[in-house]
């Protein structure tokens, strides 16, 4: 991993947090605990006079850096420190592409924008020629205050929510800047802009209290599906509409909305079809016989890498599949780089090849004895490691964790479907969105029980379908109506206070039955 | 005794139906309410509490054992009486308001029960008020307050101030959990203990009631 050294003063007689002042000086790592020093991902190298918080003593290497966590370190002096050099975290494409009828052609441009809790995505098109001209994948910046929309609504109710505000709309305008700038074009051009994320995202951008989210009944402020000038969140943009697409519900957002959309899903659908994206929170709908149910489950972070030892997002390096074959390891990584973690994907693979080959029992314990793997075990202080590669291992707790998300995922898909009294058997299609969904191994998915067997066949990856979306009633006026219908006709259910639920999420914690 | 071993070890399989019929049988024999209460079901429950705190086991195996334990202590609980033994202490137990997460607080309602002491559970999103109420009406030795979202630990500080309020705060220990705490909040708000898993939570309790 290439390095970059920053010098940084501060002022006299402050002690500030070591994360607030890389920030301050536009360094961005992601912060998925929200700085309370649990996730180690905000670990930097640092030298010089800062106080270490929570007995922590860290350790020096040769040129005289300390290996700390930013958010457990206050400056006190002049320091020093290495950075990771910022990894652009690699996005699936589009998905599917566009049958559209462009109905609605001016002279003129668009854009589409989907905010993720983790990433965006923003594309510039040109209305007439009916031509994308510019996209941009990035991480969302406002990661520094947590990555679940949870910790971003706690970080709002602490004064925050006007920072959060700006750190969104500005990273957008630096984006359509530049895009702008690239194919020579200027903001007074753009005619439409259709914005879809999820309804958190959404209250974040419009500066929106978002509060009632957080806290039951789970209720925002606004579900969208609104039309206004763009001019009043983005000054520059004086000539173009601003369209936010409808939300479900507090926790099923526009995203959701404009996936399902994209995909048929609707009243005159004769199929039965459930659409699943896999986020930090797992939402889902299913449509059957001109009904729509939907739900949204808390999957946590692990997915994303958060919360596993040796996490990290789908960037070159992580590894995406674990093999085993006769007593040997072997792991690929994306980009076929030297492997530096293990992302979402390589999760899915490792726990599915670890539990066929009993290292890991069905009730998720990883063993020490009894299998062809034991080379690789290795004991620490915090119990069992399953050695991936000379710097990654997956830890009993990795495991657990894993086991809490695709429960989550996994009774969700049960509930809903047993609520809407629909068998597996009759569902005709599985659509997995997101990035993660879109990457994972159906055949791994399933034998770790993030879904069910049955639907192996009936599932595939379709990308991004929010922004797919988004792009959709971009082009088509008449799409926001229609989505704005789907959403008023899709029925939420609430799992947190369903009996049903608890007990489908406790059930599909282990992974096979004892 | 191999049978209070064996009642311990049916315990932590979760061996509801073995537990019942072991208990049976230790009580036919003429054995002591209490000796089989704790050197059989709660030796077991702490045993699988120290190897679900080491990972070992995880939470369906700690439902599984809870369910078997109150199984047992059903069919002991008249000669408990009988016998005159008390709890070591009560416990009243919330999810806070705004916040429906169970599993985590029923877990350590379970670990509790498993350490013998007697636990009243508000259930989940419970208003202050009424958590004062209980504490007002069941005078436990401590109140446990759980919280799984980084949106609703907030309200435990709220529970806190209105135990103060009520002027109740010095007759209660409070201890707080859930994900998203650290021993450096739950200092903060002034509360008497934070405990990161539900063994230790169960541990922390009977530390205090053995004060």
């Amino acid at each position: 991993m290439s390095k970059s050294i920053v010098t940084i003063h501060i002022k006299e007689g402050e002690q500030p947090l070591l994360c607030d002042v890389l920030t301050k000086h536009q360094i961005r790592f992601s912060q998925p605990c929200g700085g309370r020093g649990l996730c180690k991902k905000c670990l930097v190298s640092v030298k010089g006079s800062c106080i270490f918080l929570n007995h922590t003593k860290p350790i020096e290497d040769s040129q005289g850096f300390k290996r700390v966590q930013a958010c457990q370190t206050r400056v006190t002096g002049v320091i020093e420190v290495q950075v990771p050099k910022d990894q652009e975290a690699v996005v699936a494409g589009q998905g599917d592409a566009l049958d559209l009828t462009y109905d609605d052609g001016k002279p003129g441009l668009g854009i589409a924008i989907d905010i993720g809790t983790t990433t965006i995505s923003v594309g510039l098109y040109d209305l007439l020629e009916e031509k994308l001209l510019q996209i941009t994948h990035v991480h969302n910046l406002q990661q520094a205050h947590g990555a679940d929309v949870l910790s971003r609504i706690d970080y709002a109710n602490r004064g925050g929510l006007v920072e959060l505000q700006n750190e969104i709309v500005s990273q957008l305008e630096e984006i359509l800047e530049s895009q702008l700038k690239t194919v020579e074009k200027q903001p007074a051009e753009v005619l439409r802009c259709v914005i879809t994320g999820n309804t958190t995202m959404l209250h974040l951008l419009c500066g929106l209290n978002p509060k009632g989210i957080g806290v039951a009944p789970f209720t925002p402020v606004s579900l969208f599906g609104k039309t206004k000038p763009m001019d009043t969140l983005f000054p520059a943009f004086i000539r173009a509409q601003l369209y936010l697409a409808p939300c479900i519900s507090a926790y099923v957002g526009a995203d959701i909305t404009c996936g399902m959309h994209l995909k048929n899903m609707g009243l005159n659908q004769k199929e039965t079809i459930l659409l699943v994206d896999i986020g930090t929170n797992g939402e889902m709908a299913l449509c059957h016989q001109g009904k729509i149910l939907c739900c949204a489950t808390a999957a946590g972070p692990a997915f994303e890498g958060a919360l596993i030892e040796c996490g990290m997002s789908a960037a070159p390096g992580a590894i995406e599949a674990l093999r085993l074959d006769a007593g040997r390891v072997s792991v690929k990584t994306i980009a076929n780089q030297k492997p530096s973690g293990i992302c979402g994907s390589g999760l899915i693979s490792a726990v599915s090849a670890l539990l066929s080959a009993g290292v890991i029992s069905g009730s998720g314990q990883l063993l020490g004895e009894s299998h062809a793997y034991t080379n690789a075990i290795v004991q620490s202080n915090d119990g069992l490691r399953f050695t991936l590669c000379e710097q990654v291992y997956l830890s009993q707790k990795d495991i657990r964790n894993i086991q809490l998300a695709k429960a989550a995922i996994g009774a969700g898909i049960q509930t809903l479907c047993q609520l809407a009294r629909v068998s597996y058997s009759e569902i005709d299609h599985l659509w997995l969105s997101g990035n993660f969904g879109s990457s994972l191994i159906v055949k791994d998915a399933a034998n770790i029980g993030l879904i069910p067997d049955e639907l192996v066949p009936k599932s595939s990856g379709i990308g991004n379908c929010a922004y797919g979306g988004a792009v959709a009633a971009l082009f088509v006026c008449k799409r926001r109506k229609e989505m704005e219908i789907l959403a008023a006709h899709t029925k939420e259910i609430s799992l947190s206070s369903s009996p049903e639920f608890m007990e489908n999420y406790i059930d599909q914690m282990a992974f096979y039955e004892e | 005794m191999a049978i209070l071993e064996d009642i311990s070890q049916a315990v932590q399989k979760g061996r509801s139906k073995e537990v019942v019929a072991l208990v049976q049988q230790a009580i036919d024999e003429g054995m002591e309410a209490k000796d089989i209460i704790d050197a059989g079901l709660l030796k077991g429950m702490g045993e699988l509490g120290v190897r679900f705190k080491n990972n070992e086991v995880y939470v369906p195996e700690v439902l599984m054992a809870a369910k078997a334990l109150g199984r047992g202590t059903e069919l002991i609980k008249g000669k408990l009486v009988e016998e005159g033994v008390k709890p070591v202490g009560k416990v009243v137990i919330a999810t806070v308001r705004g916040d429906l997460h169970d599993i985590g607080k029923s877990l350590v309602r379970m670990m509790m029960e498993g350490s013998g002491l007697e636990v009243v559970d508000l259930g989940v999103d419970v208003p202050e008020d009424v958590i004062v109420a209980a504490v007002n009406e069941h005078k436990p030795q401590i109140l446990a307050l759980s919280s799984l979202l980084t949106t609703t630990m907030e309200q435990q500080s709220v529970v806190i101030e209105a135990l103060k309020a009520a002027g109740l705060r010095d007759q209660v220990k409070v201890m707080v959990g859930g994900a998203p705490l650290t021993q450096d909040y739950s200092d903060k708000i002034g509360a008497d203990a934070y405990a990161p898993d539900a063994y230790s939570a169960a541990e922390v309790a009977k530390a205090f009631v053995s004060e």
